[in-house]
């Protein structure tokens, strides 16, 4: 008994703490597991059933390698991977935490029990950015829906018990789970136009607000915003026949992506010794 | 005299091993048995064609690859896309946390309202906020502490006046650690920051997606938001200071209770108020239910027998 309060006292402390500090940029770059091998889900299974998975020929023999994946990932040694990356005694301490806030995260899953406590830190948004649907219609018109993140008009509003569905609504710019299942349960409540056209699909566009600033006229900063158009290309697309979803990367998302592959991709500058190597060989000025 | 180390050591030892007040810890029960009971009710049940239903949110074919990812075991037995099967797991939760509240059956209903709580979220994570980390906490630790020594169905066969403090202890830890690092997570916006350039509790009431009304209106002056966010900072992080002496202790407490029912007053974030104040009769002192609570429950008695004996219908002659 005193060895589980001694844990979970630790895991308590030392978690929330963990979490305060960049412990999974860490765990990032030292390339250490978050957690071992998943658990099999139903898809996985149902092809090794049918044997068309190459690396397992039954069932049991996936659920043994999580077992083993599980003892491994318990070890406190670092992986080959990792310790490509560990230079310095602050890499190894570095290591230390990344180490120990995923294991204690393991087991927090485990146990449903989770230490981070974020509440509207380390600032207070200053703009408000919410989803709005647009439904299209097999005749081509359309209709846009407001969701419960969203206000109809932001200067006059209430909700009570909303809790639930509300905080589905605030992730669906993060999460494409959420996006799926919005749209498809969209889908359903609005099957049909007023004029008996079949809903044929749904986009999603971010709307974003500026919040009135201290000493502001509140009302007037909302009251312009009433009804605010979206902004840009659409974020998401779902087709309603099919019940897939896509989701779309702006103009902005695709440039950093590029700028990020090509920095990746971009040589090293050599330094003054490899310079003259170089120079030497090809027979160039030192 | 007692040197210093030993008097440390007799505080330690009367920490973690004095005998408490089992109405303390019955408290707690109660209050998570009741917020769960409630938020089922009128949180989850309105909207399970959303959160649950055949087109919902919540469906076990979108959500299993991130439940195996993130071990969220539960979907071994929680997978069913039957209504019925569905319904029956929530009128199970239900129940579940209606004895928890009764103190009936106390340890396997706190485990059913764990489990049942777990799968509930994994199948449909979106839900979730900060309040409902601190319920499953709750419920973790309902299932080991001794919580039904009174005011429960189990303490008819066996009552118990004190019972061993260490959930009451890990229980007040629990309330400082969340505090103090959802403080400090808050000072690391740092000077540039909202919280400490003062502007966080005006943009939070500003916020289009979490507030219960429109800031226009019922607008609060940047004179009385500044303060209260450098207040409820300054509470955050000194927390677990202010809680060691009983004097502070006392404004500590009031002050978090009052924190908790404005948030829930002015933010729409469900029942993380009620999940959070679960926390504070453990740290009500033994004195007070030995002197104190007899006194109130004369009071309260008294007064709820006033209003049953009142007829509902008054006859119009």
């Amino acid at each position: 008994m005193r060895i589980a309060l001694g844990f979970f006292l630790f895991d308590m402390i030392v978690r929330s703490t963990l979490n305060l500090t960049a412990y999974d940029k860490w765990r990032e770059h030292l390339e250490v597991a978050r957690a071992p091998l998943r658990l099999p889900t139903s898809v996985q299974r149902t092809k090794i059933q049918a044997g068309n998975d190459p690396k397992f020929k039954s069932v049991g023999a996936r659920y043994w390698a999580t077992l083993k994946s599980c003892f491994s990932f318990l070890s406190p040694l670092p992986r080959e991977k990792t310790l490509a990356h560990m230079d310095s005694a602050l890499d190894y301490a570095r290591y230390a935490g990344a180490w120990i806030g995923t294991r204690l995260g393991f087991v927090g899953n485990l146990l449903g029990i989770d230490e981070d406590w974020p509440m509207f830190s380390p600032n207070v948004r200053r703009i408000h950015i919410t989803p709005r649907a647009r439904l299209i219609y097999s005749d081509g018109t359309s209709e846009q829906v407001w969701l419960l993140s969203e206000p109809y008009d932001p200067t006059s509003f209430h909700r009570w018990f909303v809790k639930r569905p509300l905080q589905i609504d605030l992730r669906l710019a993060k999460d494409y789970d959420a996006r799926l299942g919005v749209s498809r349960n969209l889908a359903e409540r609005y099957a049909e136009s007023e004029d008996g056209a079949k809903l044929e699909s749904i986009e999603m566009f971010e709307v974003k607000y500026s919040l009135p600033k201290p000493g502001q006229n509140a009302y007037s900063v909302l009251a312009k915003q009433r009804q605010k158009a979206p902004e840009g290309e659409p974020f998401w697309s779902y087709d309603v026949l099919t019940g897939k979803g896509k989701t779309i990367e702006s103009e902005k998302d695709k440039k950093a992506k590029e700028k990020k592959k090509a920095e990746a991709a971009k040589p090293t500058e050599p330094s003054p010794s490899e310079e003259a190597e170089v120079n030497a060989e090809v027979g160039g000025a030192p | 005299m007692k040197p210093d180390w030993q008097r440390a050591r007799t505080a330690l030892e009367h920490f973690w091993h004095e005998p408490v007040r089992a109405e303390r810890l019955a408290a707690f029960r109660i209050l998570v048995g009741a917020a769960l009971l409630t938020d089922q009710l009128f949180q989850y049940l309105p909207f399970w064609g959303y959160l649950f239903g055949p087109n919902g949110t919540g469906s076990f074919a979108l959500n299993e690859a991130w439940m195996a990812s993130n071990w969220r075991w539960p979907f071994l037995f929680f997978f069913s896309e039957s209504q019925w099967v569905l319904g029956l797991w929530f009128l199970a939760w239900v129940v579940s946390a209606l004895c928890l509240m009764l103190g009936y059956k106390t340890r396997w209903s706190a485990f059913a309202a764990w489990l049942l709580t777990m799968a509930f979220f994994s199948r449909n994570t979106n839900v979730k906020n900060g309040g409902d980390d601190i319920v499953q906490i709750h419920l973790f630790w309902l299932m080991f502490a001794p919580v039904s020594g009174t005011w429960a169905l189990d303490a008819k066969r066996r009552p118990s006046e004190f019972v061993e403090p260490w959930a009451v202890r890990l229980m007040q830890i629990q309330l400082c650690v969340m505090y103090a690092a959802t403080g400090i997570a808050k000072l690391k916006g740092g000077l540039h920051g909202t919280w400490l350039q003062g502007t966080s509790l005006h943009y939070v009431f500003n916020d289009l997606g979490l507030v219960r009304w429109s800031y226009a209106s019922l607008p609060i002056p940047f004179w009385i938001s500044a303060p209260l966010g450098y207040l409820a900072l300054a509470w955050e992080v000194l927390f677990t200071l202010l809680v060691l002496h009983p004097k502070t202790r006392r404004f500590a407490l009031w002050y978090g209770f009052l924190f908790h029912i404005v948030i829930y007053l002015t933010l729409e974030v469900g029942w993380f108020s009620f999940y959070s104040m679960a926390f504070y009769p453990v740290w009500i002192p033994d004195r007070w239910w030995r002197d104190d609570w007899p006194v109130w429950r004369t009071k309260l008695q008294r007064f709820a027998s006033s209003i049953l004996a009142r007829p509902l219908l008054t006859p119009r002659l």
